[in-house]
């Protein structure tokens, strides 16, 4: 990356002034290979003060958050979803972490632990409410759950000065959520959408629709997505299509929820439906047992076999993203905060997405990629083109009395 | 020193098992204590439980019980078609090398314990392999055969989780099995077939048929593979699962089983038959690993239950209550066989 | 009754067939069965406990299309010449090694102590601790990982646990926890086998070094522990076995802190790399043997224990 990309967007200096944060502010000039005339001469430690935090929600500001500036201490405990990172070659390393480790002088321990959102939330919660450190300083979870515990005060304010990248270059449509609409506990990481993936060679034709999924010729080589989020929401926009459900994904209610799991129940009973996975998708169509599921969009993509494809469905795909947060008590918080702010680097953030294929929350990702490799560029994996975006939904947002009645006729499908 | 010593020689062997007794007392007797509690409690992770005194929730057993009656029945089924494979197939083989082992006893029982050499993950990972899709067996039965369908899956049916629970705790019958039958004094053996006149084939062919056949009939119906006429019937496996069965049962029982097997043998082997089945039983019925690596959410077990309610649901008074039906359900199993049995050595250590 | 007179039955007739010069077919078809029916069912039997493990060796070697270890591609050493090359994979082994080692040392001591007591002496409660040792081995791993995952998740919240126990000691879940649960594990393991080794063994070997004077401290260690020996030493290796190999119990118990087995159970849901299979096929070569070394160690110091009558 160049002082051009810099140029381009002017916010970014102006954050960089105003945070100061001598680590934070060396660490994105080195990244961004400006020259060290420019930098401003900050006082040792930074000027970051909880004071500066802007908008702090009642949840969260009652417990004083630890180090939130001085020095980057590792290491950093990072949880996050398999298949999430680049590798290089032999697979053995994560270029994007190595660098990482090398700028900070830190340890990451990386560890690809979230499969779902509601197990790993399951590991996390009780310490969270024992008022325990969860032992990670950075997690991975996606809208809905990140929500959840943003809103249960679950979650430390992340330092505006120390990820001034972050909040110059995070794509405008991400921002201003309703539950943190200043950025101040999340940072997304990826967004991806939820469709239909299939071998090819075992389906022995393309698929296009979410009805293929329940096409008799792939009995017991059909795996769906545990909870409710991904797959109820995707089953409910093939009902609709079929008009036996008016209400959009996000909207589902309870009723809407009864028809689906009574839709797909003759499918569990019948072996149809073999399994419902988290990420284990990708094992199962790694040993040929699965020919078609329900999976999230880059995965097969950067860890399938040859004949793996994803698609987006004709009767629509479910958009979602993955936020990272510092969890409540996080002993590393300032090396979490570096974290992110590295990880928006428009370099740092394509080549990411180069290799993940999913779609990055970081503005001029496209231009950069499509400077090395414009066939990439065109990917709608990275890039939904419009006919995509025009029928993604997001995923239902619930109380939580719904979420358990949800959940309630989810563990009746997945037999626990 | 010696004196101090014979003073008090009563409180010698209380000191020798104090540490070994506290451990287990801290780490065995009081964190089933605390399962207990949380059985009884109520509430949810945001709220926080609340426990006895507090309140007492018994309806967290009913409930439970109810609830998850199916991963219970296929806890029962898988586990008990599991033990009985280990012991049809276990039986014989320990009676083949105490008997006829000669000079390779030790060499055949080591390669009945070779199996605890590797990884317990590893080997149900195999199955998967040998199972899969593109696995040799379906090679074998579909490419090359011909015998089942093209869709045709044996991982995430029944088949897979029952034969993958079979091959983990089949060295379990096998081993007390052999002990037993091995203590088996031959003189007896001889003296019993002086008296009753020699083998006794043809009851033991029939006998050996019979329970073949029988098995592959309990593995039909168990596996879910019973609808032998309907539209998802698998004639072919069935059909070879009751040949097989019931010719291998005739060849084994014509040869190994006598009157003076029936008599004396086989009675004296009852220890070994008692600790064998219990050694597979209980970690059988208990596992999620076979269920989850192999099976469909159609074949969860209820270690399923109690994993996922535990570790990834955090409902901890649903899953307490379901581990401790699993317990109690289990000692008071014990209990039953080993009066059935008769065996009253079944505290005397001789595993 | 009518078993009885059946088996008479047959008996005359085979005693009548064995008067005949010839053999009758029926008579070859029976000696072959005899001779070759539960030979061959036994090696299918071992066959069918061996192929898992070739498995396991043979796809050690494979380079797998994909991330997916499971279906057959190519020959290939990649893996053995880069056995630790997977993110955790090194550390998860060194936890297990080191947890396994540790567990042993601790279960085999406080087991044998218990065994020793149990054989050695007649004392009040002892029919009821030798059914107390038993309840844990018949008590399902999933209960067992349960209950200390309420216990080590209570320490911290619930009282009496959290005022009693020194917090970081039981949780956050981590390495003490492991340790905790495998000596847990392993003692009743190991006071059944060293049991049933010095069940038998003379105790006027005892008594008569007793009898020229030696005190129990130095009849213990000359006399009894050389005796006991092979017994601990087995238990030792059962401890060890048992618990570099257990998923069920140290899966609840492991928190953030990776054994093999509980890496291998992480891994597989996103990749399965052949390097699993290169460790489970050195694990098994070096059981196998410690195992070999072990047995032909205990039989030499069999051979010189003498003979009890």
């Amino acid at each position: 990356m160049t002082a051009v990309d810099l140029a381009g967007h002017p916010i970014t200096r102006r954050a960089v002034l105003k945070g100061g944060s001598l680590v934070g502010l060396s660490a994105f000039l080195a990244a961004c290979g400006v020259g060290s005339g420019t930098t401003p001469a900050p006082s040792p430690g930074g000027a970051a003060t909880p004071g500066t935090t802007p908008g702090t929600t009642p949840g969260a500001s009652a417990t004083p958050a630890p180090a939130t500036s001085g020095p980057v201490v590792g290491p950093l405990n990072f949880a996050n979803w398999p298949a999430y990172i680049d590798l290089n070659d032999d697979e053995s390393a994560s270029p994007t972490l190595d660098e990482f480790r090398a700028k900070h002088g830190i340890e990451v321990n990386y560890v690809e632990d979230i499969q779902t959102n509601e197990d790993f939330f399951a590991t996390i919660a009780q310490p969270l409410t024992s008022g325990l450190d969860t032992g990670w300083d950075l997690i991975v979870l996606t809208d809905y759950m990140a929500a959840r515990l943003v809103r249960a005060g679950w979650v430390e304010p992340i330092e505006a000065a120390n990820v001034p990248t972050a909040h110059a270059n995070v794509r405008d449509e991400l921002r201003g959520l309703e539950w943190d609409p200043d950025m101040v506990y999340h940072f997304p990481w990826q967004s991806g959408a939820t469709g239909v993936g299939y071998n090819r060679k075992s389906t022995g034709r393309d698929l296009t629709s979410i009805g293929d999924l329940f096409d008799t010729a792939f009995k017991g080589k059909v795996t769906l997505l545990a909870g409710y989020q991904d797959t109820f929401s995707l089953v409910s926009l093939l009902l609709r299509e079929r008009g036996d459900i008016s209400n959009l994904p996000p909207d589902l209610t309870l009723d809407d929820a009864q028809k689906i799991k009574d839709f797909l129940a003759p499918y569990v009973d019948s072996g149809h439906i073999r399994a419902f996975t988290g990420n284990e998708y990708l094992q199962d169509f790694g040993s040929g047992d699965t020919w078609v599921a329900a999976v999230w969009s880059g995965d097969l993509a950067s860890s399938g076999g040859e004949d793996d494809r994803f698609v987006y469905p004709t009767e629509g795909s479910i958009i979602w993203t993955d936020n990272m947060l510092i969890p409540k008590g996080a002993a590393h918080k300032r090396a979490a905060e570096a974290m992110i702010d590295f990880v928006y680097d428009v370099n740092n953030a394509a080549r990411l997405a180069a290799w993940i294929y999913y779609i990055s929350p970081v503005k001029g990702v496209a231009d950069v990629i499509r400077a090395t490799d414009a066939e990439l560029a065109d990917n709608p994996l990275l890039f939904p083109p419009a006919d995509v975006t025009a029928k993604q939904y997001a995923q239902p947002d619930l109380t939580n009395e719904e979420d358990l009645a949800f959940n309630e006729l989810v563990a009746l499908l997945e037999g626990k | 020193m010696g004196q101090l010593i014979h003073r008090y020689k009563g409180a010698v062997p209380y000191l020798l098992m104090l540490p070994g007794l506290l451990w287990l007392l801290l780490f065995f007797v009081v964190p089933n204590i605390q399962m207990f509690i949380y059985s009884l409690s109520d509430g949810t992770l945001m709220t926080g439980f609340t426990s006895p005194p507090e309140v007492w929730v018994f309806s967290n057993f009913w409930d439970s019980v109810s609830r998850f009656s199916v991963n219970f029945g296929n806890s029962i089924v898988y586990g008990g078609l599991a033990t009985i494979l280990c012991f049809l197939i276990g039986y014989p083989l320990a009676y083949a090398i105490a008997f006829r082992g000669g000079r390779y006893k030790n060499l055949l029982l080591f390669l009945v314990i070779a199996p605890f050499f590797t990884s317990f993950l590893i080997r149900t990972i195999s199955w998967r392999i040998i199972l899969g899709n593109d696995g040799p067996f379906l090679w074998v039965m579909r490419d090359f055969l011909g015998l089942v369908p093209a869709n045709f899956s044996v991982i995430g049916t029944p088949l897979a989780v029952v034969g993958g629970l079979t091959y983990q705790f089949l060295p379990f019958m096998v081993l007390p099995l052999y002990v037993s039958i091995e203590k088996v004094d031959r003189r007896l053996v001889e003296a019993a077939q002086d008296l009753y006149a020699g083998p006794w084939r043809r009851g033991g062919a029939i006998t050996g048929a019979l329970l073949g056949a029988l098995v592959a009939v309990a593995l039909q119906i168990g596996l879910g593979y019973s609808q032998l006429f309907g539209e998802n019937a698998a004639p072919g496996i069935v059909a070879i699962a009751a040949i097989v069965g019931g010719t291998a049962g005739a060849l084994v029982g014509a040869s190994m089983i006598s009157q003076a097997f029936l008599r004396v043998t086989l009675p004296l082997s009852l220890p070994g038959v008692f600790a064998g089945s219990i050694l597979t039983f209980i970690p059988a019925i208990g596992d999620y690993v076979n269920a989850h690596l192999l099976g469909s959410p159609k074949t969860q077990m209820i270690g399923n239950v109690i994993q996922n309610r535990f570790l990834a649901q955090n409902d901890y008074p649903t899953a307490a209550a379901l581990a401790f039906i699993l317990m109690a359900a289990i000692l008071i199993a014990i209990l039953l066989y080993a009066r059935a049995l008769g065996t009253e050595e079944l505290s005397g250590g001789r595993a | 009754m009518r078993d009885q007179r059946e088996g008479a039955i047959i008996a005359g007739l085979d005693a009548a067939v064995r008067g005949a010069r010839k053999p009758t077919p029926t008579q070859r078809v029976r000696s072959v069965v005899d001779r070759w029916s539960l030979p061959l069912f036994s090696a299918a039997a071992i066959t069918y406990l061996m192929v898992p493990i070739a498995v396991m060796i043979v796809f050690s070697f494979n380079k797998p299309d994909g991330k997916f270890n499971f279906v057959w591609h190519e020959f290939s050493l990649d893996a053995w010449a880069s056995p630790l090359s997977r993110p955790g994979l090194s550390d998860a082994l060194w936890t297990s090694v080191v947890v396994a080692a540790i567990a042993t040392v601790i279960a085999t001591a406080l087991g044998t102590l218990i065994a020793l007591a149990l054989v050695r002496y007649r004392f009040r409660g002892h029919g009821a601790t030798n059914l107390f040792i038993l309840i844990p081995m018949a008590t399902p791993e999933i209960v067992l990982g349960a209950s200390l995952l309420s216990l080590f998740v209570a320490s911290a919240s619930v009282e009496p646990f959290r005022s009693t126990i020194p917090p970081g000691l039981l949780y956050p879940l981590g390495f003490n926890t492991i340790l905790i649960a495998h000596v847990m594990f392993n003692i009743s393991y190991v006071v059944v086998t060293v049991r049933a080794r010095i069940q038998g063994f003379d105790r006027h070997l005892e008594e008569a070094a007793m009898d020229l004077g030696a005190n129990e401290w130095v009849t213990f260690w000359k006399v009894t522990f050389p005796l006991i020996r092979p017994g601990i030493m087995a238990a030792a290796l059962l401890a060890f076995a048992l618990s570099i190999d257990d998923f069920i119990i140290t899966n609840f118990t492991s928190g953030l802190t990776n054994t093999f087995p509980v890496w291998v159970w992480g891994t597989i849901r996103n990749n399965l790399p052949p390097q699993v299979h290169v460790i489970g096929t050195a694990m098994f070569l070096i059981a196998v043997g410690l195992v070999a070394t072990s047995t032909m160690m205990s039989a030499r110091g069999q051979k010189r224990v003498p003979a009890t009558p």
